[in-house]
């Protein structure tokens, strides 16, 4: 290795006076000045949402006004469309923060979606036990109980990831397969409710343990959606004016700053990413008690995945996630609602698919820019020729 | 157990680990240049379809075969372009084109569900081996992309123990910054693997809708393209292990089958967590025994971006 360079260097020596121009390229270069990210990222994610909006009718046999209608009609324009559009945002939001808190601290927390399995399962299992219990009782237990199962559920990843360096990445999204294995099981087995309608379904939750609703003219939507929307405001309150913010901000810039300012880095990445998986528990058992009320594969429906995508474009910012949750929720409540009209429900994950990659070309922008520059003389290699 | 449904069940475990065979090989590929594809799952949904798609109006498995590995290198170049030339983070674009792979071909899907498709992948009888008692049917009448999957990671094995070009590649996946400066292009090359890999995942996802499935339904790859992702952590990145993890996990999943087939008192499901908390375990292990010899397997640049200066 050490000899042949040299002899290259030699073998492709040329006079001075033979020198090309130096060659004029394009190059993706960092700026010295990032530009506003969170602008850029939010401006392209709505540019995005309006394309996708504007492309919809090319991808359907339904006329542009019969989809746009239903569209409507479906979020903005009816009361039941309003309301489902608060529904889907309840899991929504918490399952942003579960996302989000690991996130100020650079973890991922891909296992969103297994959490919300096993909430809603901890939450079914205590309900069938405390069926004589009064509403007050049984609800506060049935939260307590999926968060603390979402907690468990990430704390094997996150001990391997503070005391081992093993990426949280992997394991917490593998979690996920075994929390759908382990629902099913119980929907199959043990608490197997035969359905005439087919799909997996347990036996329904007792009726106080339903969350009720919250009315407010004729729109009618239940009370979770009080907390999915203080829950965000609280924690970013918190992050704001506390010293665990204070730490989690640092920590999340760099650890080792966080360590040689006497921080305890390993608790605070072990406690972000336990409240991550309690939240994640928590949209489970908000899930089952405000509109599934039977635990099944469908108490997600990649709630954890879109989760994660408001709370990486959000910035991590939990204000930013309640903004970005109720878009979302008004997108999928509109993807719901063009069935009506025979177009495929899956169109709006391509949709929300599309706007986060939207959303990421403008971070890239703001970061980095296309400069023409000359190129240092060719390199050896790209004479010589490795590889 | 009886002597058939052993048989039947080795030869079903081998069947349906080809595809993720496959398409581990090609993430080892990928991952062994510093780059991880997320997207599996979206390159091999997208696989599957095209295969479909071609195979519907052609007729042959063959040609449906190479389109669904041109349409998975396209769509993981993609992948590439977005994450390595614009250094944007690999796992949101993963996770934004699994979801576009989804919505996509579920609604162009949409009236084709339950279609049968109309040539399958053919099986071939080994000369000589398949008429073995027993060995025969259950390991060597199996269709012809299953002989030629087991070849491609004992390529990757001679590819990066005894080529320079191998070696070029795992210093691009160890220290890009030395490799750009002996001249290797490492975007470049990133971007190739990045595409190769994604051919790979793409005639994965063939082979589970034309020698498989044998018809389309919708999110057919069913997460076995997260289970190639595992298998390749599974592996600690090394090409023989791919066998052994692909193997293991197709083994698994049938074991629930079988399970249910004897009525054994193990739910199947059982079996279908076990490889990933098996993944998970593996990981945790190895990483536990390296932090005590100090040293890792993983490409030491693995998901970490590129710049040059």
């Amino acid at each position: 290795m050490s000899v042949e360079p040299a002899r290259r260097v030699l073998s492709n020596y040329t006079p001075v006076t033979h020198a090309r121009p130096p060659r004029l390229r394009w190059r993706i270069e960092r700026r010295a000045q990032p530009l506003n990210l969170s602008l850029f990222r939010f401006g392209a994610v709505f540019i995005g949402i309006i394309l996708s909006l504007a492309a919809a009718p090319l991808f359907t046999t339904a006329s542009p006004r019969s989809l746009y209608d239903a569209m409507w009609s479906g979020t903005f324009g009816t009361a039941t469309g309003l309301a489902n559009v608060l529904t889907i945002a309840i899991p929504l939001l918490i399952a942003g923060l579960a996302a989000s808190i690991p996130y100020r601290l650079q973890l991922w927390n891909v296992g969103i979606d297994g959490q919300i399995y096993i909430g809603a399962w901890a939450a079914t299992g205590i309900s069938y036990h405390l069926t004589s219990q009064r509403s007050f009782v049984i609800i506060p237990i049935m939260f307590l109980g999926a968060m603390i199962a979402g907690a468990l559920w990430i704390l094997i990843p996150a001990l391997a990831r503070v005391y081992l360096g093993v990426s949280e990445v992997i394991p917490t999204f593998l979690m996920n397969f075994v929390a759908l294995g382990w629902l099913m099981y119980w929907a199959t087995g043990p608490w197997y409710a035969p359905s005439a309608a087919g799909g997996v379904f347990a036996i329904a939750i007792p009726p106080q343990a339903d969350l009720g609703n919250l009315n407010i003219g004729s729109l009618a939507v239940d009370w979770g959606i009080l907390l999915a929307v203080s829950l965000p405001i609280l924690f970013w309150a918190a992050n704001r004016f506390t010293r665990w913010g204070y730490e989690v901000t640092m920590i999340g810039a760099s650890e080792k700053a966080g360590r040689y300012a006497g921080m305890n880095v390993r608790r605070t990445l072990i406690a972000a990413m336990l409240s991550g998986g309690a939240l994640g528990g928590l949209a489970g058992a908000l899930n089952l008690m405000g509109s599934s009320y039977q635990l099944g594969p469908g108490v997600t429906n990649n709630t954890g995945f879109n989760g994660l995508i408001i709370a990486v474009l959000a910035g991590a910012n939990e204000l930013g996630v309640l903004v970005l949750g109720l878009v979302y929720a008004v997108l999928l409540s509109a993807g719901d609602a063009i069935q009506v009209v025979g177009a495929s429900a899956d169109m709006v994950f391509a949709v929300i698919g599309i706007t986060l990659i939207f959303g990421t070309f403008g971070e890239a922008y703001a970061r980095l820019h296309l400069v023409r520059t000359r190129a240092p003389e060719p390199s050896l290699a790209e004479t010589g020729g490795t590889g | 157990m009886n002597d058939t449904l052993l048989v039947d069940s080795i030869a079903s475990a081998i069947s349906s680990s080809t595809a993720v065979l496959i398409a581990a090989t090609g993430e080892l590929l990928v991952e062994k240049t510093g780059v991880y594809n997320i997207a599996l799952e979206g390159v091999m949904l997208v696989g599957a379809l095209t295969g479909f798609l071609v195979d519907l109006w052609t007729g042959s498995w063959m040609v449906g075969l190479l389109a669904a590995g041109a349409a998975g290198a396209l769509y993981a170049l993609l992948y590439g372009v977005i994450t390595i030339l614009f250094r944007t983070d690999l796992i949101v674009v993963g996770v934004a084109l699994i979801l576009i792979a989804q919505g996509v071909t579920n609604t162009l899907g949409t009236s084709h569900v339950g279609q049968t498709t109309r040539s399958v992948i053919p099986l071939w009888n080994v000369p000589g081996l398949s008429n073995i008692p027993f060995i025969g049917p259950a390991i060597f009448r199996q269709s012809v992309v299953t002989y030629i999957a087991i070849l491609l990671p004992l390529g990757a094995i001679f590819l990066y123990s005894r080529t320079r070009h191998g070696l070029n590649m795992r210093s691009i996946g160890e220290n890009p910054e030395t490799a750009d400066t002996s001249g290797i292009p490492v975007i470049g090359w990133r971007l190739f693997y990045t595409a190769l890999g994604g051919l790979f995942a793409g005639v994965g996802g063939a082979v589970i809708t034309l020698g498989i499935v044998k018809d389309w339904v919708s999110n057919v790859t069913a997460g076995e393209g997260w289970i190639a992702f595992a298998v390749v952590f599974f592996s600690g990145w090394q090409p023989g292990w791919i066998i052994v993890g692909a193997y293991f996990f197709g083994a698994l999943s049938v074991l629930g089958y079988v399970g249910q087939a004897l009525g054994w008192p193990i739910s199947s499901q059982f079996f279908t967590i076990l490889p990933y908390i098996g993944t998970v375990l593996v990981m945790i292990l190895r990483a536990w025994l390296q932090r005590r010899r100090g040293q890792v397997s993983w490409p030491a640049a693995l998901g970490l971006p590129f710049y040059r200066g």
